[in-house]
């Protein structure tokens, strides 16, 4: 199992982190399905 | 409602020191969930394959600092990752202990506040004693249990640190106070569903 969500905030280039609008839409939209598939209340 | 979250831990990693300083802003919110962590330290070098007291490059250590400063935490990130595995022998022989969480302020601080590096020689010792508390000054490095632990959270799925357990669903990184608390809160909502059913 890989680890859901580590892989988008870190390491893969320069312009990474939460200010960078690509990886932020792209981390966001992984934490919704991340939410919706397997943490459902 | 008591929900204790396994959370996999590097003394060596910034981001750690990281997540560290957030739960602690949070502890409030978190307290009101029912939520605890039960921080358990590994040696992320034996996931990793990272080399013993590598040189951290510096675009990732840009990158650290950057993700660090949007979280508002200020950190003097170390030059190369710092064997962390005599701070972690004392964090397992206080797990459950009142002093446990003090022993993590105090490695942390020294690393990430005052700049020290815990690996040479005499400075575990010294942090000990500043906590004047019952901790073995100079305890043998207990690298089977280190490993052990790491080798439960490369099963569990860890490939990094932080990383929170949410049930089944290893979750790494430190994330904005407001998705930490969605993901805490969904997570107990669920839990409880779970233990009402």
């Amino acid at each position: 199992m890989r680890c859901v969500i580590h892989d988008l905030m870190i390491f893969d280039d320069e312009i990474h982190g939460l200010r960078n609008e690509k990886y932020r839409l792209e981390f966001y939209s992984r934490l919704i399905d991340f939410l919706d598939q397997h943490m459902k209340p | 409602m008591n929900i204790e979250i396994p959370l996999y831990f590097d003394f060596s990693s910034t981001l750690c020191y990281v997540a560290h300083r957030v739960l602690q802003r949070l502890d409030p919110e978190i307290r009101d969930l029912g939520i605890s962590f039960d921080w358990r330290p590994i040696d992320l070098v034996r996931i990793t394959g990272w080399p013993r007291n590598f040189v951290v490059d510096k675009p990732r250590r840009k990158d650290i600092l950057r993700i660090a400063s949007d979280l508002g935490i200020a950190a003097r990130m170390p030059a190369r990752w710092i064997d962390s595995r005599a701070a972690h022998t004392i964090h397992l022989s206080l797990r459950g202990a009142v002093v446990e969480a003090a022993w993590r302020e105090r490695v942390w601080s020294a690393i990430f506040e005052e700049g020290r590096l815990i690996d040479e020689p005499g400075e575990i010792e010294r942090l000990s004693r500043d906590l004047r508390a019952d901790i073995p000054s100079a305890p043998r490095r207990n690298d089977d249990a280190i490993d052990a632990m790491t080798r439960e959270a490369h099963i569990a799925g860890a490939t990094g640190v932080p990383t929170f357990m949410f049930g089944e669903w290893p979750v790494g990184g430190i994330q904005e106070d407001h998705t930490m608390l969605t993901l805490l809160q969904r997570f107990a909502r669920k839990t409880e569903r779970e233990r009402d059913s």
